[in-house]
């Protein structure tokens, strides 16, 4: 036993001096992705990883932080340290997020890095619809509103967003197109293949195969000016309608990053950005690069944190106002949480009073509430004192507590602790939390 | 396309198509690595290798083995890593428990293997055709479909049909936490940005079924020691192929089924094993053994869960619109290697669409052997003393929790759901059906949802449709058939 606790004392020392104050960067970076792995924003945050570890001689890794449209990883990414070593996968939503009530985080509580990509909105309909023009659909809309259909994301997403701005901007109310959410681009265009929807509000690069393939005609593009990799399509500017929706992505540090470890930053990524190897990979993965820099891309934020505020201000009254000539016909979020609660009290009060004859008994269990417990205590520990050294003594005590000698216990446990960090650190670079010890 | 074959069973195409399989096979039964891990990790690897072929067999390799690998924790330890494994938590864990546990992931393999060549033949053949039925689907069919899984709740109730209905309905209430994602709206999230996208399925999955299981060795050791370890005697090789020839119309008849879910582009695998499940359950003579260890519970689903994996390619391929994460990443390496999957995939590819048909058949049998292999090492694993593979499963338990999203908070809940699920099972209550609401709750509500603002505000089109009528009356007799069957076997027996 003794010659165990000195084996972890060192092992804690060893893990304690990991930091040293040297010269930006002395040590792995991590890029926190608020989606999830294979996505795009994934796979363009991997691409800037290893193109920053060659650039900069340290370790860069990717950590997928989901959850809440994003607000998860922003939320950790804004926390962390400003000290250049953790950095954020800033997406369109951290514009939008806040103005929709679902975090209180916006584009202040970063630094700005660097724009990489902006894809523009497009609007999409099948190659037999009698729509021919944008002209055509607004004419259409104006003479039957609420007859459309067109989906593209979940209600309040991106492109359901850039929808509502459009139809504003060309001064027709929000709900004048039904918008049948979807959990995404994807399967809004099966949806549109299927001749089940009217349109569909994406990307080009979204539905880029049916697009080629003829199968799906793209009436205009929200963006700035025609699209460099597809001049045929028209944007929405020249035909009339002044507006503009891009999904960005791009990286940002903590607020308050020292400026010289910014400038470090943005000069290798705006060197990598320059690079054929982004030019490639942006064209493969058909993203659309827009490129700007630190000062740059804080005012690009600004403009769309105002731009979204407008938009989603006016879907929620301009909704409101409408007079419920067009009304949703959504039995709304609390219907089925509401119905299947009575369900569930209905159904309980039949077993409590059913009178069965041998209902079973519910007790505490007293070694169930003592290992919960134990578990409470760890899990309390865990994230202060570092995952392995907790994890490691408390994988010994289960054993033992399970009837085993302690030499068994503690020789399982140190091989199996081996075997994640082998498994988990190393290989699939999933950081457990580390605490004061390891 | 011979000499595509005798090009894809060369040694330098083979080996690291084995090595990759085996990768596969790995990541797939350790709680906590999902396959989307893996296939992300074998695409960067695959660049280092100059034969194209090579590359797009090992890619292929690895999604194909992930579904059967996550099996096996499911099936020993109770721990489903995916969704698509929660079936085998019922008949293939409670056979394990009898010392047949060696036997019933032979079983699982081969089902498995046949599965996925079953969908690849219909990959081959009417994949077109198949996408543009799919095609036909939309909310409101998928509301049905939706109906149909949850009906399983009354045969995965095991006994109190109240009961399981209870479990159902508090399923399909915690699936309801987090962003609505009709109108947008936050749902029972406290404030807590957590809960925004609601509880993670994998952490709730291995509280209820995993962890609930330790505090139940907890609570008495005696029993688990005596016990002891499980991992079964092996049976001979002609024991289980005689069983699957036994059962051949069962596993043809659940592999169908389960490419024919498979390639809708709004259900996946996980409904595809119950689907089966159930219908294994309904037409059976011997319904009462169902959930406490019948052989077709473990066949009916794992035909079904492979086969809607290769299902899913079919609309990945036709429309080039991926389903999951694992599809999009395996996309994206097909474009990477100069395939372009899509509408015009058949005509611009037809020469490597041939290389991938036989990537893909060639890969179930190679499945049978790395199978053969991860199931003789993941075995030996529980040939360790019990109280070490209960303390290792409470750490992968807390490991698996934190590395879906690297978040403590899921750890946290998992603890919960550890608790919810072991006094549930004390109150007498079914958990199958609370994962089986758990997961269909979104599909429900979002599907009804959609439909009524898409229908304004209409109920006719869920019951006019054609595709609806016909999964109405599917209901209906998936209702009345048990009895029929009853009633025409009784006079046979007595």
């Amino acid at each position: 036993m003794k010659s165990l606790a000195l084996a972890f004392c060192l092992l804690a020392l060893l893990a304690g001096c990991g930091r040293r104050d040297q010269a930006y960067p002395s040590q792995a970076i991590s890029i926190i992705c608020p989606w999830a792995a294979g996505g795009g924003s994934d796979r363009l945050s991997r691409f800037m990883a290893d193109q920053l570890q060659i650039k900069l001689g340290q370790p860069v890794v990717v950590v997928n932080k989901t959850g809440g449209s994003g607000a998860i990883g922003f939320a950790a990414g804004a926390n962390a340290a400003p000290d250049g070593y953790t950095i954020t996968m800033a997406t369109f939503e951290l514009s939008t997020m806040h103005w929709l009530g679902i975090s209180k985080l916006t584009d202040q509580n970063f630094t700005p890095l660097i724009q990489l990509n902006g894809d523009a909105a497009a609007l999409i309909v099948r190659k037999d619809s009698p729509v021919e023009s944008l002209d055509d659909l607004l004419k259409e809309i104006r003479a039957n509103p609420g007859r459309l259909k067109m989906s593209g994301t979940a209600k309040g997403a991106a492109w359901d967003l850039a929808r509502s701005g459009f139809l504003m901007a060309a001064g027709l109310p929000v709900n004048s197109v039904v918008w049948a959410p979807a959990k995404g681009a994807a399967p809004a265009i099966v949806e549109l293949l299927g001749g089940h929807i009217d349109a569909v509000c994406c990307s080009v690069a979204e539905a880029l195969p049916q697009i080629e393939s003829g199968e799906l005609r793209v009436l205009a593009v929200m963006a700035p000016a025609r699209l460099a990799d597809f001049p045929q399509f028209p944007t929405c500017k020249e035909l009339g309608i002044d507006w503009e929706a891009v999904g960005y992505r791009g990286l940002a540090l903590p607020r308050g990053t020292p400026p010289g470890v910014v400038q470090i930053l943005a000069d290798a990524c705006l060197e990598i950005a320059r690079s054929e190897e982004f030019k490639s990979f942006m064209k493969k993965n058909g993203f659309a690069p827009a490129v700007r820099g630190p000062r740059e891309f804080g005012e690009f934020l600004r403009q769309q944190d105002e731009q979204w505020h407008k938009v989603i201000l006016g879907s929620t009254v301009g909704a409101a106002s409408l007079e419920g000539n067009v009304k949703s016909h959504d039995p709304g979020p609390w219907a089925v949480p509401v119905g299947v609660g009575v369900v569930v009290l209905v159904l309980a009060a039949l077993q409590l009073l059913g009178g069965h004859k041998e209902r079973p008994r519910l007790s505490l269990e007293s070694p169930v509430m003592l290992a919960a417990g134990a578990l409470v205590i760890y899990l309390l520990l865990m994230p202060r004192l570092g995952f392995f050294a907790v994890t490691s003594v408390f994988a010994a005590l289960v054993t033992r507590y399970l009837g085993r000698p302690w030499k068994t216990a503690v020789i399982s446990s140190v091989l199996l602790l081996g075997a994640i960090y082998l498994l988990f650190v190393r290989l699939f670079k999933v950081p457990l939390p580390h605490g004061v010890l390891f | 396309m011979s000499a595509s074959l005798e090009h894809l069973l060369h040694w330098n195409v083979i080996v690291p198509w084995l090595l990759a399989m085996a990768f596969g096979i790995f990541v797939g039964a350790t709680p906590g690595l999902t396959a989307t891990m893996a296939v992300a990790l074998i695409v960067p690897i695959t660049y280092y290798i100059p034969d194209p072929n090579t590359s797009l067999a090992m890619i292929l390799g690895v999604s194909f083995t992930a579904i059967f690998a996550g099996d096996l924790p499911a099936t020993y330890l109770r721990i489903p890593g995916t969704p698509a494994s929660a079936a085998a938590t019922l008949d293939a864990h409670q056979l394990a428990k009898q010392g047949r546990g060696r036997e019933v992931v032979y079983l699982d393999l081969i089902c498995s293997a046949i599965g996925g060549v079953v969908s690849v033949i219909a990959l081959i053949l009417v994949a077109p055709q198949l996408a543009r039925w799919g095609l036909k689907f939309t909310n409101y069919e998928y509301f049905w479909l939706a109906v149909l899984g949850l009906s399983m709740a009354a045969v995965v109730s095991l006994g109190a049909m109240s009961k399981g209905f209870l479990a159902a309905a508090l399923g399909l209430l915690i699936a309801t936490v987090g962003i609505d994602t009709v109108s947008g709206q936050p749902r029972f999230t406290l404030g807590r940005t957590e809960l925004l996208e609601g509880f993670s399925f994998i952490p709730v999955m291995i509280g209820l079924f995993g962890l609930s299981e330790v505090f139940r060795n907890v609570l008495n050791p005696a029993e688990f020691t005596k016990t002891g370890s499980n991992a079964g005697r092996s049976p001979s090789a002609v024991q289980v192929w005689l069983t699957v020839w036994k059962q051949k119309f069962l596993v043809l008849r659940s592999s169908m089924l389960g490419t024919l879910v498979g390639a809708l582009p709004g259900a996946g695998a996980d409904i595809a094993a119950w689907a089966s499940y159930g219908l294994a359950q309904r037409t059976s003579r011997d319904r009462a053994r169902f959930g406490e260890g019948a052989i077709e519970g473990v066949i009916a689903p794992t035909s079904a869960n492979n086969a809607a994996v290769g299902g899913a390619w079919i609309p990945a391929l036709v429309f080039g619109i991926p389903g999951d994460a694992v599809t999009a990443i395996v996309l994206g390496a097909m474009i990477m290697y100069d395939i372009k999957p899509g509408p015009l995939i058949f005509e611009q590819h037809a020469a490597r669409m041939n290389d991938l048909f036989a990537i893909a058949l060639i890969t179930q049998i190679l499945l049978l052997f790395c199978g053969w292999i991860g199931v003789r090492a993941f075995a030996s694993m529980l040939r360790l003393p019990r109280a070490v593979v209960m303390s290792g499963v409470v750490v992968f338990s807390i490991v698996g929790s934190y590395a879906i999203r690297n978040d403590i908070f899921d750890v946290w809940i998992m603890l919960a759901f550890g608790l919810i699920g072991f006094y549930l099972e004390r109150l007498k209550v079914p958990l199958p059906p609370l994962i089986l609401g758990l997961i269909l709750g979104p599909m429900l509500e979002e599907n009804l949802r959609t439909g009524l603002i898409k229908s304004g505000g209409s109920w006719a089109p869920f019951f006019t449709r054609p595709i609806c009528l016909g999964l109405l009356s599917v209901l209906v007799l998936a209702a009345l058939v048990p009895s029929l069957l009853q009633k025409l076997h009784k006079p046979a027996r007595t």
